[in-house]
């Protein structure tokens, strides 16, 4: 499966690349007030207002520091932004490395570096934040 | 996209293009009554049901195909002769097509349309039960005799098909695609502002001073401005809702009613149109049942037996208010408040009908469970940031006054600075603009307040109301008013009025009540848009949200004009009582002594007897319209000097010509009157007598 890996802290996380609709390098966030704190502000995506949100807070890895690039993915609530540290690229995943601990997590795969990314279901990371925003 | 995505789209445009043909066929349903079989008005029924049924067979709708046939078939008996129009006849139709509206919206969905094609069947087959003539099925079929020559043959509806097309010169296009327009609208504005800035910083160049580059602005203003028109629709669109509702609930009490629909040329957008079309019908249905009285009582009380139900739109500035009055008995509001079980004012009583629970004789909430009720009226009415008010004279009838905004998409907003952010407010929202210098803080239950039109308002910071980390506001204080009371609040800088193309936050964010949306800046920033109800939630449930400040800074920007210097009268006059009531309120407010008159005979009549500094009047209004009025006015010696400001629905230099020759002084036009204009013509005209 074609994934786009997102890194965060060090580590991968892998999205369908399906679901992702683009990235977007350095934002300009606005800050919502009375949002919930994943929610790090909204951008302007050629017209189109998209909410920002803190991905490690999200996925319960604390929270992140540096927001380097914003993906953007499709659900089926609307359009998303995930936050990450760093720059996310494109890579197959590649054999079935074990089981994920995240609860949005759909098991670890081995990617093309050598290295290990944890598969997450953008929808169960969406749900999850609603359930608690 | 997929051949489903296609035949999806088809389905749609032939969901709207079926809405069309089947509102237009329940309007000539009822048209039968009194047209009887008019061979011009059967030949229509007859196209559009041959229309619906192609289009039905085109996107494979064969359940709605057959049932159209038989319709169709109905029709043609008409035409034939071999049947006659009874009301039994009427109201098959009627129910067919409102089983065929049921039909095609849950076809297009994907749904099982067998319940409502069997209600369908049901009631066209119900017919000959109660048909005076022979059903078809017994009378051997007449030649077309009645059918006048000069009228197309039915084997060929294609022609006059086409022509109609031809004379409406319409398509239907799925609203996604307008909404789209409108944003690509945007977008190309908001490109064009960021070549101002390039050229500028690249080139050193004024783009004020290119002609090219003015030019482009201009272009792209009016293209604005066509995008949204494209999204309007005029009243009309609503008309045969409310007709059958007229129909169906003076039928079901047995009242006599002579309906009327005025202005409904009237545009607003489609989705405000839309949401407004329950609460219509509902106000529409609770006039009737509950306002107009059974014949026998309204003959002993002197008036005539048909009780008169008017729904009249109009457009003021960037609101259109639609009043549904009826001459019935009026709300008794001793009774309202009993049945609360408190000691009301009338007022009070009458704010209370648009409560859940509230039932009396006079006003039932629940309409007897058909459609909506008051309370829902005002929800409704609210969610479009409208407003609904009632006026009611005992024995003489109630008008309920719906002011909505003519589109939700565009919003006139004040925008302020707060702790470095910038935010806009809704300017409906808005009631004043206060210099705390001139207006005094002052503290109340505990809390800051400042002075209001006599009102001790309380006050809070905006920023810390919405949580932005940073010092006091020293600036000015915008005050809100909303159906739950007026807020003021803090802010830093006010940085001027703009028209606001409001979106929804979406559906990821949790709905946070502080926001009505967000904006597109031109450089491409994120405005925020405030919410006036959800501030004053939050307002209230933020204690310490304020610390008095000692100063406040000069407002540049005034939202009313200064009050007038002397109280002069003024004489408004204007068959619509809406508009008359509306420039009462607003001259009130700045200060004037308003008398009103409803005719031109009245208006002369109140000129006799006081004195009169400005006159303001409506054009078209019956009997004696405004510009005899003027003229009236300007030949008699004792009141000749009094300035006349003349406002019209008409906005062409010819009408103003006619209106500057009969002796009016100034002129405005309805559909660009604001309280702003307005106060502005009038104090211009007081200040300089002719």
């Amino acid at each position: 499966m074609q994934a786009l890996l997102l890194p965060l802290a060090g580590d991968w996380y892998a999205l369908e690349l399906a679901t992702v609709r683009e990235v977007v390098p350095s934002p300009v966030l606005r800050r919502v007030p009375h949002a919930p704190a994943a929610v790090l502000g909204v951008l302007n995506l050629r017209g189109d207002v998209v909410p920002v949100l803190d991905t490690a807070s999200l996925l319960g890895l604390g929270s992140t520091t540096r927001i380097e690039h914003v993906v953007v993915v499709d659900s089926e609530l609307g359009a998303a932004g995930l936050a990450t540290d760093a720059l996310p690229r494109r890579s197959a995943l590649g054999e079935a490395a074990g089981p994920a601990d995240l609860p949005a997590g759909h098991g670890r795969f081995a990617v093309e570096d050598g290295g290990v990314a944890t598969l997450i279901d953008i929808g169960l990371v969406l749900a999850a934040f609603q359930g608690t925003g | 996209v997929t051949t489903t995505g296609h035949e999806d789209e088809f389905r749609r445009l032939f969901e709207s293009e079926a809405e069309t043909r089947l509102a237009e066929l329940g309007e000539q349903a009822l048209e039968l009554e009194s047209r009887g079989r008019d061979p011009e008005l059967v030949n229509a029924m007859f196209r559009n049901a041959h229309t619906l049924k192609g289009g039905a067979g085109v996107v494979g709708l064969k359940d709605v195909v057959i049932v159209v046939h038989e319709l169709e078939q109905l029709i043609e008996d008409l035409r034939a002769g071999s049947r006659d129009v009874t009301r039994g006849l009427a109201d098959a139709v009627l129910a067919t097509v409102d089983a065929l509206r049921e039909m095609i919206t849950v076809a297009v969905e994907g749904g099982d349309t067998q319940g409502a094609a069997d209600r369908a069947r049901q009631a066209l087959a119900g017919i000959d039960e109660d048909a005076p003539p022979a059903p078809r099925s017994v009378v051997p079929p007449r030649p077309p005799a009645p059918v006048p020559a000069r009228r197309s043959p039915p084997a060929a509806p294609k022609e006059p098909r086409r022509r109609r097309e031809d004379a409406r010169d319409a398509i239907p296009v799925p609203l996604a695609r307008l909404d789209e327009l409108v944003r690509l609208v945007g977008e190309g504005a908001a490109a064009h502002l960021r070549v101002g800035r390039l050229l500028t910083e690249r080139l050193g160049a004024e783009p004020a001073a290119i002609d090219e580059y003015r030019d482009l602005a201009r272009v792209l203003d009016q293209l604005h401005a066509q995008a949204m028109r494209a999204r309007m629709v005029s009243v009309v669109a609503v008309a045969g809702a409310l007709r059958r509702a007229v129909r169906d609930i003076a039928n079901a009490t047995g009242k006599e009613v002579r309906w009327e629909l005025a202005g409904e040329e009237t545009e607003l957008d489609r989705h405000v149109l839309e949401r407004l079309r329950e609460p219509l019908v509902a106000l529409v249905r609770n006039a009737i049942d509950h306002g107009i009285e059974p014949p026998e009582e309204r003959a002993a009380a002197g008036k005539d037996p048909a009780g008169h139900v008017l729904v009249h739109a109009m457009q003021v500035g960037s609101e259109v208010i639609i009043t549904v009055s009826d001459d019935g008995r009026g709300i008794d509001t001793g009774r309202v408040a009993e049945a609360t079980g408190q000691d009301l004012t009338s007022g009070e009583a009458l704010d209370r009908i648009f409560r859940p629970g509230v039932t009396t004789a006079s006003t039932v909430t629940g309409l007897s469970g058909r459609g909506v009720g008051l309370d829902e009226v005002r929800q409704a009415v609210d969610d479009l940031r409208g407003t609904v008010t009632v006026h009611t004279v005992p024995g003489e009838g109630t008008e309920f006054r719906i002011s909505v905004p003519i589109t939700l998409a565009i919003l006139r907003c004040l925008l302020v600075d707060v702790r470095g952010e910038r935010f806009a407010i809704p300017m409906p929202a808005i009631v004043a603009l206060v210099d705390p210098k001139m207006a005094g803080r002052i503290s109340a239950e505990g809390r800051p307040a400042v002075w209001v039109t006599g009102d001790a308002v309380p006050l809070s910071d905006l920023g810390a109301v919405l949580g932005i980390p940073g010092g006091t506001a020293r600036g000015p204080v915008v005050v809100l008013s909303t159906p739950s009371g007026r807020h003021a609040f803090d802010v830093d800088e006010l940085a001027g009025q703009r028209d606001v193309v409001v979106k929804d936050l979406g559906r990821v964010l949790p709905r946070i009540g502080v926001l009505a949306g967000a904006s597109i800046e031109p450089d491409g920033g994120v405005l925020l848009v405030l919410d006036a109800g959800g501030l004053l939630e939050a307002a209230g449930t933020t204690p310490a949200a304020h610390r008095n400040g000692d100063a406040g800074t000069e407002i540049d920007a005034p939202v009313r004009p200064a009050l007038p210097r002397g109280r002069a009268t003024v004489l408004v006059v204007d068959d619509a009582l809406t508009i008359r009531e509306l420039q009462r309120s607003i001259l009130e407010r700045a200060g004037y002594v308003v008398h009103t008159a409803a005719s031109g005979r009245e208006a002369l009549e109140r000129l006799g007897k006081d004195a009169v500094d400005l006159i303001v009047t409506d054009v078209e209004m019956p009997g004696m319209d405004g510009l005899e009025l003027a003229r009236l006015v300007r030949d008699r010696a004792d009141i000749s000097q009094v300035p006349i400001l003349v406002l019209t629905s008409r906005a062409t230099e010819s009408d103003r010509q006619a209106g500057i020759q009969a002796g009016a002084d100034a002129y405005l036009v309805k559909s660009a009157f604001d309280e702003h204009t307005l106060l502005t013509a009038v104090a211009r005209l007081l200040e300089e007598p002719a």
